[in-house]
C-alpha cells in the first residue's frame, strides 16, 4: 500500500493558496505566470520596430498610417512554469520518529508541492539526491505525473551523506529554462558551497525556495544524561552528558541557520525552515500565504 | 598522626566511590543515531577542554569529601601519641617527680609547688567523667590513689599532699608504674603527664628502659611533659661530715670538715654551715662558708664536743640556697670510751720486737709514751696468727692482719686458722674494719683463694710482688688519695712529706675485676650478702685509694656489707733483713706521715662501723639485732611516723630487720620493745630520745647535677615528641587547648561541610549550560 504523502488537510490548504512564480518564468504552455516572452497575447506591453523575418501579421497596421513605420505590438504572454523539487534523501534526513521524521516530512512536502504545481497545471519534475542523484523524473504537467511522483518517493531509501552544492551547479546547467527550484534538505552540508549553489541558480534565473528541514531534537537539543551520538552519516560516536554542551551546540546551530538564511536572501531565495515538529499544512500555508500576500 | 578509632580509616576507601560512579555512570548511557554532528563537533570542540577540568575537580572534591569524612570519623589527633579528644572521658595518669630537685626555688614557689598547680589545673580540665592516678616517682614509683579513680576531689587532694623526698630522680620506675594503670585503663582515651624539672639525671639513669617503656606508652595515651621550673638553681650541698682527728673521743672537741659541694652553674657566697649535735640547738657551732664556685668542694671545719660515749648524732646545716632537699646531713657517729685492736702478726718476734713486722705499727696505733699506754683509747693486742682465734674476734673492734700467712706450709708454719679466716670474715660483715697489710708471709694464692674468693674479704685479688731497687723505689702519689677521710693528705701542705714515702716491694693487684664491677655500677650492698649472710664472696666494687706515681695501687678498700677492708700493698714495717741495712718493703713506717696515716685509717674504719647507722635515702635498712631476746621493732621517721617492723626475720643463721621504706633524710629511730605476748605492759617509747638513732642522707646523685634536658634534647632521646607544656598560670589552658587541637575531628568536619558546599557550588555551576 501506497503511503499518504497527500495528506488532505495539507493539500485542502495549500491548493487555496496556490503556487505562483513570483518571478518571471519560462513556460511551454499559456498558463497563470508571466512569461519572459513576448509574444502575441492579450496584454500589450510595447512597441518593436518590424525587422525583417517579424511575422507580418503582428505589424501594428495603425501606427504605420500614423507613422508610417513598420511596428510590431508586442503584448505579454502568460504561461506555465516547470518547478524543480529536490530532495534530499541522505542518511542524516533519517532523523526522528514517525511524523517528525525528517525524510518523511519532506517527502510529504515534496508530494504536495508536485500536486499543486500539476494541479495549476504547471509542470513539475522530481529530483531525489543524495551524495548524487538518485532519482529523477522529468517535468511533466500530467495528472498521471503526480503518481508517479509519489511512487518514486515511497521507493526512496537514504543511503549516503548528503553533497548538495555540485548538484545545484549541476541541475543549473542542465535547466535551460528558468524555473522553480525547490530545494528540500536539512543542508548538513558546507553551507558556503550551497550557498554558491544557489547562486548559480539564481544566475540561470531560477527562482530558489529552500525548505530546510530540521527535526526539533536538531534545534532545540533537548537531552540529557549520558548520550552517545551515533553520527548517521559516518563511523562516528561521541559520548558526551548533552546537556553540558547545550548552549553551545545551540550557538553553533543558530549560526548555522543564520549564515543559510543570510545567504538566501543574499542570493533573492526564499528561505523557510521547516521544523519537523510543527505541522506541514501550518509552515507550508504560512509560506504560501506570505508569497501570495507578497505578490499580491 | 594516630587515631583514636583507626578502623573508620577503611571508609578512606569510600574515596573510591565517585570514581566507580564515574565509570559506571560512564557505561550506562543511551545511543542516540545523530544526524547534525558537525555542530556537536563544533560544541565539544569548545566544551570538553573544560568540562574535563571541571569533571576532573568534581571528582577530586567528592573524593576528598569521602576521605575527608572517614578521617574525620577516625578521629585523627595531631600529637603523634594517641590521646583524648574533646569532651571525651580520659584515662588520666599524673607522674610527679618527688625527688629533692623538684624542691629547688623556682621564683615565689618551688618546682613542686609549680607541678601541684599545674596538675590540679589540669585535673580541672579534664573532660566529665575522666579517671586520674597519681603516681609520685623518684628512684621508685608509688601509686598515690586515689581509690576509685574517678573520684578527682581526692586525687586533687592527693596532689596537694604530695611530698618531697630525699630520693634521686630516676623517672624509668614511674614511668613502668604509669604503663601499667595506663595498661589497666578502660576508657578509649589515655593520658600520661610527668610533671618533673626535666634533669638529666632522671632521664639518663635507666634511659634504655625509660625510652622504651615511653615508647610503649606512647602508642596508647598522649604524653604531655609539663615541665616544672626553668630558672637554674643556686646550689650548694651538703656531701659529707668527715672527722679530721682521729677517733672522737667522749669530752673531746673533735674537729670536723663538712664538706660542700657546688652543684650548680653559678658560684654562691655568704652561706653559713652549722654543726650541731644530738639536735640540740645549744651545741650548734657556726661557720662562714666562703665562696665556691660551681663545681668546687671545700672543707669546712668545724668541731663538735661528744661529751658522752656512744651513738651521737651529728648534723650539718646550710643555710640556704635555692634547694634544700640537700642542705642537711645528718650522720651518726660513735664515741668510745676505747677501742680494741687485734693485731695479728704473722712476723711477731717475741725476742726481739723491734723485729717484728707490726713494731712500727703498734707504736703508730699507740703514739703516746708507755707510761700512758695503758689510759690510751686504743687498745691493741698483737698475736701470732697461731693463737689468733676466733674468741679473740669477740671483743675487737679492729683487726689489722700484718704479714700474715693465710695457710700453712713448709715454709709458712705459723698461718691463719681456718676457723679463725671465717669468723673474720663474720667480723668484717657485722660492721667491723679489717686492715691488711702485706709482707713476706703473705702468700698471693692463698689470699685470693681463703681472702678473697671464699670470704670476699680482699678488695682486688693479689697477682704477685712488685720488686724495686733501692734507688728507683715507687714513690706515693698523695693527690691520688682517693677517700674523704684522707682528703688532708691530698690538700694540707703539711703531708706532702707522702709524696717521699717509698716502696721497694708491693703487691701487685688485679684492677681489671675492680674496673668491670664499677662499669656494671654500684649495687644495693645488702642485696649482695649471700642467703647464709656472710658466706658467700662478695662482689661489692674496690676503690683503690692511693697509688704510687707509677700507678700502681697502694691502698685498696672494699665495703664488704656493714664493714670495710683496706689493703695496703706494701708492708707495715720495712722489713729489715740481717744482711742489709736497706728496707726491703718500705721507709713509711720510718716516716712521720705514718702515723697519722694509721691514725686516719683505724678512725675511718672505726668511723664506718656505725655505717649501718648511716643510709642513704632509698637505701633498705637491714638492721641485725644483736640481744638474743626476741623484740619486736618500730621505725620513727624525722616527721613522727611511727612503721612496725615486727619481729625481726631469720637470714640464713642471723636475725635481721628490714626497713626498705627512708624516703625522707633526716634522724630515723629504730625502736625496740617487748612483743605484747611477752609481756603485759609494752615499753613506752619515746620517740625523741630512745631506740638507736639511723641517719639517712639525701642522695647526693641527685644533686650532682642540676642540668636539666631542653624539650628538643628530650624529643631527640626520646626518638618522639610528646607534648611540652611549661607549669605555670596556663598550664592548664595548654593541655586543655592542646587537647581540643589535639584532634582534628571538629576541623575536619567543617573542612567536610566546607567541601560540600563547595561540591554543591562547584557541581551548579559546572552543571551550568555554558
Amino acid at each position: 500500500m501506497m503511503a499518504n504523502y497527500l495528506p488532505p488537510d495539507v493539500v485542502a490548504r495549500a491548493q487555496v493558496l496556490g503556487l505562483k512564480a513570483r518571478t518571471v518564468v519560462e513556460g511551454l504552455r499559456v498558463g497563470d505566470h508571466k512569461s519572459p516572452y513576448r509574444g502575441f497575447s492579450v496584454e500589450f506591453v510595447q512597441h518593436r520596430e518590424y525587422v525583417p523575418g517579424d511575422d507580418i501579421r503582428h505589424i501594428d497596421w495603425k501606427s504605420y498610417g500614423r507613422s508610417e513605420r513598420y511596428t510590431i505590438k508586442q503584448y505579454e504572454q502568460e504561461t506555465n512554469f516547470a518547478g524543480h523539487i529536490l530532495l534530499d534523501a541522505s542518511r542524516s534526513m533519517l532523523y526522528g520518529d514517525g511524523a517528525t521524521n525528517k525524510l518523511e516530512y519532506a517527502k510529504v512536502l515534496a508530494a504536495v508541492l508536485a500536486y499543486l504545481i500539476v494541479h495549476q497545471r504547471d509542470s513539475v519534475s522530481l529530483n531525489v539526491f543524495d551524495a548524487g542523484w538518485r532519482d529523477r523524473l522529468p517535468a511533466s504537467g500530467q495528472v498521471g505525473h503526480v503518481q508517479t511522483i509519489l511512487h518514486t518517493l515511497e521507493s526512496v531509501e537514504p543511503r549516503e551523506k548528503t553533497s548538495i552544492a555540485p548538484l545545484l551547479h549541476d541541475l543549473a546547467s542542465q535547466v535551460r529554462r528558468r524555473g522553480l527550484v525547490f530545494l528540500i534538505s536539512d543542508c548538513f552540508d558546507d553551507v558556503e558551497s550551497i550557498l554558491v549553489g544557489l547562486q548559480h541558480l539564481r544566475f540561470q534565473g531560477h527562482e530558489v525556495i529552500v525548505f530546510h528541514v530540521l527535526h526539533p531534537d536538531e534545534v532545540d537539543f533537548p537531552f540529557n544524561g549520558m548520550v552517545k551520538f551515533d553520527a548517521m552519516e559516518e563511523r562516528l560516536e561521541l559520548l558526551t552528558r548533552p546537556q553540558l554542551i547545550r548552549p553551545a551546540y545551540l550557538r553553533a546551530v543558530q549560526k548555522y541557520l543564520d549564515e543559510i538564511r543570510k545567504g538566501c536572501e543574499r542570493n533573492h531565495c526564499d528561505y523557510l525552515l521547516m521544523n519537523t515538529g510543527k505541522p506541514l499544512a501550518e509552515s507550508l500555508t504560512a509560506y504560501l500565504a506570505r508569497r501570495l500576500k507578497v505578490r499580491l | 598522626m594516630s587515631f583514636l578509632t583507626p578502623f573508620m580509616l577503611w571508609g578512606t576507601l569510600a574515596a573510591g566511590i565517585p570514581i566507580a560512579l564515574h565509570f559506571f555512570f560512564r557505561s550506562r548511557y543511551r545511543t542516540v543515531p545523530w544526524a547534525a554532528m558537525k555542530f556537536l563537533l563544533t560544541s565539544i570542540e569548545q566544551t570538553s577542554r573544560r568540562l574535563r577540568f571541571q569533571e576532573l575537580l568534581l571528582l577530586i572534591v567528592r573524593c576528598l569529601v569521602l576521605a575527608l569524612l572517614a578521617l574525620a570519623f577516625a578521629r585523627p589527633l595531631t600529637t603523634l601519641a594517641r590521646g583524648s579528644g574533646r569532651g571525651d572521658a580520659v584515662d588520666a595518669v599524673f607522674l610527679m617527680d618527688v625527688s629533692y630537685s623538684m624542691g629547688g626555688r623556682d621564683g615565689a614557689k618551688t618546682r613542686l609547688e609549680r607541678a601541684q598547680q599545674a596538675a590540679l589545673k589540669i585535673l580541672e580540665e579534664l573532660p566529665p567523667h575522666s579517671t586520674v592516678q597519681v603516681v609520685h616517682c623518684a628512684d621508685r614509683a608509688e601509686l598515690l590513689g586515689p581509690q576509685s579513680p574517678g573520684n578527682l576531689d581526692q586525687a586533687a587532694q592527693i596532689i596537694n599532699n604530695v611530698k618531697l623526698t630525699s630520693l634521686a630522680t630516676d623517672l624509668a620506675p614511674g614511668a613502668v608504674e604509669a604503663a601499667s594503670i595506663l595498661e589497666r585503663g578502660q576508657a578509649a582515651n589515655k593520658e600520661l603527664y610527668v610533671f618533673s624539672d626535666m634533669q638529666k639525671s632522671g632521664w639518663e639513669r635507666q634511659a634504655g628502659p625509660l625510652k622504651r617503656t615511653l615508647e610503649s606508652i606512647k602508642d596508647k595515651a598522649a604524653i604531655t611533659l609539663v615541665r616544672c621550673g626553668t630558672r637554674p638553681v643556686k646550689n650548694v650541698a651538703v656531701v659529707g661530715i668527715a672527722p679530721q682527728s682521729g677517733v672522737p673521743r667522749p669530752g673531746e672537741r673533735v674537729g670536723f670538715a663538712v664538706l660542700l659541694r657546688n652543684t650548680g652553674t653559678e658560684a654562691v657566697e655568704r652561706l653559713n654551715i652549722s654543726l650541731t649535735v644530738n639536735l640540740d640547738d645549744k651545741s650548734t657551732e657556726v661557720q662562714a662558708a666562703p665562696l665556691i664556685a660551681p663545681g668546687e668542694t671545700r672543707a669546712i671545719p668545724l668541731t663538735a664536743k661528744l661529751e658522752k660515749p656512744g651513738l651521737h648524732v651529728l648534723t650539718a646545716k646550710l643555710q640556704t640556697d635555692d634547694l634544700d632537699g640537700d642542705n642537711r646531713f645528718d650522720q651518726i657517729l660513735l664515741v668510745r670510751e676505747q677501742v680494741n685492736v687485734l693485731v695479728v702478726d704473722g712476723g711477731l718476734s717475741e725476742r726481739d720486737p723491734k723485729k717484728s713486722s707490726s713494731y712500727y705499727l703498734m707504736n703508730a696505733l699507740v703514739p703516746v709514751k708507755d707510761s700512758d699506754k695503758a689510759k690510751y683509747y686504743l687498745q691493741p693486742r698483737v698475736v701470732p696468727p697461731r693463737l689468733a682465734s676466733p674468741a679473740l674476734l669477740a671483743r675487737q673492734d679492729l683487726c689489722i692482719l700484718v704479714n700474715a700467712a693465710a695457710q700453712p706450709d713448709l715454709k709458712h708454719r705459723d698461718a691463719l686458722a681456718r676457723d679463725f679466716l671465717d669468723e673474720l670474715g663474720r667480723f668484717v660483715r657485722e660492721g667491723h674494719g679489717l686492715i691488711i697489710f702485706a709482707g713476706d708471709q703473705v702468700q698471693a694464692d692463698a689470699y685470693n683463694r681463703l681472702l678473697g674468693q671464699k670470704l670476699g674479704l680482699l678488695p682486688l685479688k693479689i697477682k704477685g710482688v712488685v720488686e724495686r731497687a733501692i734507688k728507683e723505689p715507687l714513690l706515693v702519689n698523695r693527690d691520688s688519695f682517693d677517700l674523704p677521710a684522707f682528703l688532708k693528705f691530698k690538700t694540707d701542705e703539711f703531708y706532702k712529706e707522702f709524696n717521699r714515702v717509698e716502696a721497694y716491694q708491693a703487691l701487685e693487684l688485679d684492677e681489671s675485676q675492680a674496673a668491670a664491677a664499677s662499669r656494671a655500677g654500684p649495687s644495693d650492698p645488702v642485696q649482695r650478702a649471700g642467703p647464709d649472710g656472710n658466706q658467700e664472696a662478695s662482689a661489692a666494687p674496690a676503690r683503690v685509694v692511693l697509688r704510687f706515681q707509677n700507678g700502681l695501687p697502694a691502698l685498696a678498700a672494699k665495703q664488704v656489707d656493714a664493714g670495710e677492708v683496706l689493703l695496703v700493698t706494701t708492708a707495715a714495717d720495712p722489713g729489715w733483713k740481717e744482711d742489709s741495712p736497706n728496707p726491703t718493703w718500705t721507709d713509711w713506717p720510718l716516716r712521720f706521715v705514718y702515723v697519722p696515716f694509721i691514725d686516719v685509717a683505724v678512725a675511718h674504719l672505726l668511723h664506718g662501723q656505725t655505717q649501718n647507722h648511716n643510709l642513704t635515702a632509698g637505701e633498705t635498712l637491714r638492721w641485725y639485732p644483736s640481744e638474743k631476746m626476741t623484740r619486736s621493732f618500730t621505725l620513727v621517721s624525722p616527721g613522727g611516723v611511727r612503721q612496725r617492723l615486727g619481729l625481726p626475720e631469720k637470714v640464713g643463721n642471723r636475725l635481721v630487720v628490714t626497713a626498705s621504706d627512708l624516703p625522707a633524710a633526716g634522724v630515723y629511730r629504730l625502736v625496740e620493745s617487748l612483743p605484747a605476748d611477752t609481756t603485759p605492759a609494752p615499753i613506752p617509747v619515746d620517740d625523741k630520745t630512745s631506740g638507736i638513732p639511723l641517719a639517712v642522707t639525701p642522695d647526693l646523685r641527685e644533686s650532682d647535677s642540676l642540668e636539666t634536658f631542653s624539650d628538643e634534647q628530650l624529643d631527640q632521646r626520646l626518638g618522639f615528641s610528646p607534648a611540652h607544656v611549661t607549669a605555670g598560670a596556663e598550664a592548664g589552658a595548654l593541655t586543655l587547648s592542646d587537647r581540643l587541637n589535639r584532634e582534628w575531628t571538629t576541623w575536619l568536619l567543617m573542612a567536610v561541610f566546607g567541601l560540600v558546599v563547595a561540591e554543591a557550588l562547584l557541581a551548579w555551576w559546572c552543571g551550568r549550560a555554558w
